[in-house]
């Protein structure tokens, strides 16, 4: 009965359903054999014994039944914890592999780690710009509501609030930009004007303070974001309860609002202060439904659907223009579209276009590099999985399975892309972290949400996992397939078809170093050019002083814009003065809408054209030529005649160049060409230039402009616009700066594209250097015995490195063309952001050629050197 | 004592299955013909109620099972008390014992 204690060594095989029912049976088999056969030696005939084991044994069937439930259950754990168990031995031996060639993981994980979080951080930026929820209460929700593509009037939306049956309440907002009341003179602050709801519609609570409510009848009640809080308050408590004169009126700070809350506003967007409406005050904004001012968003009631409420609105939106008919036609187009997701950016997508262009060319380029970094990898893999081909043969002689054994080497595999993996998210982190205290640290400009949050970390898991599979699948498998007995004799026969596939990643790498160095060389070169560049305009010399002028009427803005723009002309110094909506180049604001005009057939089509609104005197400042007809005076105002200046692509693609004198209609109404001026870029240096029109400000009223200013004497002429500015309208703030660093802005993508694609550039042509040097190396090694016998036979030094460094040369050219191809292909896409350089730049093509020809030259010349040094005598008595 | 055979209790065989694997590694038969000896067949358990605890006590983690060749040379499947089974097996024992100790001083008293 004594028996050896159960040890085991390994596992046999798990056992299927009918093994675990046919072990059951064969040991009640067993059992009843054993006692037959003792009965039978208590003197029982055969017969007897059995049936005397059977009536013991009792039911057999219900035994095996109760049995097998047991054993199916063990047999599913034991399959689970096997499973564990082999992951676990294989990252430990994963993890000893790392230990015993620290070189080739550092190298592996510090590729891997750089390529993961670039493409990690790229990710984030999308994240924030289409995934992240927007921070308030149920996103998803809520739904922004426009009526014929544009802002709505008060009264409008009063009426749509109170009689709809889709909606559980809505809000209403309007942009601001008011001057805060600082010692010196007023700080320039974007914030909202909103109903009085907003923010328990949004359903967002204050980190300090309280919010305003309908139930508030003050409207003096001031919410600040927070980072207008840390920029300008420092961070102060002491801020909430203290009042602060906006645009000229006070205001008591009673709430700061959590980092990154922005109302509905797309991402990208920031707000510093939120007020409610003063509905109360006479304002023609409240009262007037002609009005567009205001954006309105709802919370759609449980069950509705975006569609049902467009359609229940659009039934009101008729009801509400039967009974009003001054309300515009257009108004009854209703849509309801969300306020997350790619959607938030309705209506600015053609803005924005650029942007996404640009990161998507960022993510190709990461994208590059992280594939780069793979092939890298699994070109090392599968060298050290021909150095391995003893250890695997004798596990698979040992009786190891194939499937087995590439989950092995695949587990390993994870490890190294584990530890990349991490080390990049950790990288990645850091990189968002920085650059998102840098956004909120400046007290203006765009703000992104770069924190990392589960879906960026899934999406560095699932990078991790497929580059894992990218690069460990097809060693992997390689190595599981050979022939053990053959391997086993010859150790040193080299494979071919390894061989090929390591070739064939040599290629691909050093096409995708090519690609990447001609697009860095592009940007590099366009940044050359940047002075060489004619915009269209001279920036040098111009003062820019951006106001916005809020309060009181149409006439008095007007009024006050004029006056601000002659006493400015008329001070010493100043050579010219204008304002304009929008200042080219600068990238902060773009308009386009649609004009009609009749073409020769008599057909009237609508036309797409890019539009800025400026005064005379605007054209002179910039020294944009007039091509023939004449400027604007201040004549052309409202009641006169409407009046039009456009560009020379206009009048060429509208009116065969003869425009002089023609009309087109806006919003139905004619207006006359009354000038040609030269063409200027408007919204990037790399742009086609659009079809422009330039219409008279008395005739389009804008409050949010930049003043434009010739002068001599940059600081004089700051100081005098702050002071009639002062003396005119004290409350609004003003922006001041020279106009060439506005239009810096147009050539930052191109310098952050120069940047990121030389930074990958350099990285990949390295990579692909180590690449190339790894394949010949290994190759050398494999050819020892055969340049052992060319050396014997006469060869010279020279010769051996000729035939090796000519056949790396091979696969570089093969690689070269078809980077280069594809290179100058997506060339194309970068059209927008280079400039004063074709994407078919020849200069830049042959550069990045000879650089990635001479560094796969130079990685293949040194092993081929050694290899060729070595004694024809010693490799061939090893041999 | 009478002589009815008393059912047995799916605790009781457990602890009798667990008792009979302490001498060492067994198989079924090995365990059955234990308790028929060590309860004189008092207690009368069927064969195939055995098994079913047996690879109960497996499933539960209390013993484990591996195939082998039995003193006759043929296929058998032997059990041994895994380290979490001697633990259950003393655990139960001493309860045993005082329960049985209880009852006792109950029927001496009375």
């Amino acid at each position: 009965m004594k028996r050896r204690a159960i040890k085991r060594a390994f596992r046999f095989p798990f056992r299927r359903r009918d093994d675990v029912r046919n072990d059951i049976r064969e040991e009640f088999q067993f059992h009843l054999d054993m006692r037959t056969e003792e009965l039978r030696r208590f003197g029982l005939s055969e017969a007897e014994a059995r049936a005397q084991a059977g009536r013991e044994f009792g039911d057999a069937g219900t035994g095996e039944r109760g049995c097998a439930v047991h054993g199916d259950r063990l047999e599913r754990r034991r399959r689970i914890t096997g499973l564990v168990e082999e992951a676990r031995q294989d990252i430990a031996f994963g993890l000893r592999l790392i230990v015993r060639s620290p070189g080739f993981a550092a190298a592996s994980i510090a590729t891997l780690a750089v390529a993961i979080a670039a493409n990690t951080a790229i990710f984030a930026i999308v994240n924030a710009l289409m995934f992240k929820p927007l921070p308030v209460a149920a996103p998803d929700q809520l739904a922004r509501i426009k009526a014929g593509a544009t802002e709505m009037a008060w009264p409008n939306y009063q009426d749509i609030r109170r009689s709809n049956s889709v909606f559980i309440d809505m809000i209403a907002f309007r942009r601001l930009v008011l001057g805060l009341a600082t010692g010196d003179r007023p700080a320039r602050l974007t914030g909202q004007q909103t109903s009085e709801n907003f923010f328990a519609v949004l359903g967002v609570a204050p980190t300090i303070g309280r919010t305003y409510s309908p139930s508030d009848s003050r409207r003096d009640l001031l919410v600040v974001s927070d980072r207008l809080w840390r920029t300008r308050f420092g961070g102060d408590r002491s801020i909430v309860g203290r009042v602060l004169t906006l645009g000229g009126r006070p205001y008591e700070v009673i709430g700061i609002m959590p980092a990154h809350f922005r109302g509905v506003d797309p991402p990208g967007a920031s707000e510093d202060f939120w007020f409610a409406a003063d509905t109360t005050a006479t304002d023609a904004i409240f009262r007037d439904r002609a009005e567009w001012e205001f954006e309105v968003a709802g919370r759609l009631r449980p069950g509705v659907t975006r569609a049902q409420a467009a359609a229940a609105l659009t039934i009101l939106a008729q009801q509400l223009r039967a009974a009003h008919p001054d309300i515009h036609e257009s108004f009854v187009r209703v849509s309801v579209f969300p306020v997350q997701g790619i959607r938030a950016f309705e209506g600015m997508v053609r803005t924005l276009l650029p942007v996404f262009a640009f990161v998507g060319v960022l993510a190709v380029v990461s994208g590059l590099v992280l594939l780069i970094g793979c092939a890298n990898i699994a070109g090392l893999l599968i060298g050290r999985a021909a150095a391995r081909r003893h250890e695997i043969a004798l596990r698979l002689a040992l009786g190891a399975g194939r499937g087995r054994l590439v989950r092995q080497l695949l587990t390993e595999s994870l490890v190294l892309a584990a530890a990349g993996g991490g080390a990049g998210v950790l990288l990645a982190s850091w990189l968002a972290a920085s650059l998102n205290a840098q956004l909120t640290s400046l007290p203006f400009g765009p703000v992104f949400d770069l924190g990392l949050d589960t879906r960026v970390l899934a999406y560095a898991a699932v990078l991790t996992m497929a580059t894992t599979l990218v690069f460990g699948l097809a060693p992997a498998r390689g190595a599981s397939r050979f022939d053990v007995v053959s391997s086993l004799k010859d150790m040193y026969a080299g494979s071919t078809g390894r061989q090929r596939l390591r070739r064939t990643l040599v290629v691909g790498q050093v096409a995708a170093s090519a690609a990447l160095l001609l697009w860095s060389g592009l940007f590099v070169r366009s940044l050359t050019h940047i002075t060489d560049v004619d915009p269209g305009f001279d920036p040098q010399g111009v003062l820019l002083a951006g106001v916005a002028v809020e309060r009181g009427s149409e006439a008095r803005v007007q009024d006050v814009l004029m006056e601000l723009q002659r006493r400015v002309r008329e001070s010493p110094g100043v050579q010219s003065a204008g304002i304009s909506k929008i200042v080219p180049l600068s990238m902060r604001g773009r308009e386009e809408f649609y004009v009609a005009i009749t073409e020769p057939s008599g057909q009237i089509s609508p036309r797409r054209v890019t539009a800025n609104t400026l005064t005379p005197g605007w054209f002179a400042t910039m020294r944009i030529p007039f091509v023939s007809g004449r400027d604007f005076t201040f004549e052309d105002r409202d009641g006169a005649p409407r009046v039009v200046i456009v560009n020379e692509t206009l009048a060429r693609q509208f009116w065969n160049s003869n425009a002089l004198g023609k009309r087109m209609f806006q919003d139905r109404q004619p207006v006359e060409v009354i000038g040609v001026v030269r063409d200027s870029k408007y919204f990037t240096l790399g742009e086609t230039i659009a079809p422009t029109v330039y219409l008279p400000m008395q005739q389009h009223a804008s409050w949010e402009v930049t003043l434009h200013a010739r002068t001599a004497d940059p600081a004089a002429t700051a100081a005098v616009v702050v002071r009639e500015m002062q003396r005119l309208a004290p409350e609004v703030a003003i922006e001041i700066e020279p106009m060439t660093e506005a239009v810096a802005v147009a050539v930052l993508p191109a310098r952050i594209g120069a940047a990121a694609t030389a930074a990958f550039g350099v990285l990949a042509i390295f990579l692909s250097a180590l690449g190339v040097y790894g394949l010949i190396s290994f190759a050398v090694v494999q050819r020892t015995r055969e340049i052992g016998v060319r050396k014997a036979l006469g060869a010279t030094t020279t010769d051996i490195v000729r035939v090796i460094v000519g056949g790396s040369a091979r696969l570089t050219m093969t690689g070269l063309a078809c980077g280069l191809g594809a290179g100058l292909l997506g060339g194309l896409a970068l059209r927008g952001f280079i400039f004063g350089v074709s994407p078919f730049d020849m200069i830049t093509v042959v550069g990045a050629a000879v650089v990635v020809m001479s560094a796969a030259l130079l990685a293949s010349a040194v092993p081929a050197m050694a290899a060729a040094r070595v004694d024809p005598m010693i490799t061939l008595r090893d041999a | 004592m009478s002589h009815s055979t008393l059912a047995l209790m799916q605790g009781t065989v457990d602890l009798l299955i667990l008792r009979a694997l302490q001498q060492g590694p067994a198989h079924g038969y090995e365990v059955s013909r234990w308790v028929r000896q060590r309860t004189h067949a008092v207690l009368k358990l069927e064969d195939a109620a055995l098994y079913q605890a047996l690879h109960r006590l497996e499933d539960r983690g209390w013993i484990d099972s591996e195939w082998g060749l039995s003193e006759n040379n043929r296929r058998a499947k032997f059990y041994e008390l895994t380290a979490e089974g001697k633990r259950q097996l003393r655990a139960e024992v001493s309860a045993w014992k005082r329960y049985a100790e209880a009852i006792f001083n109950v029927i001496e008293t009375a």
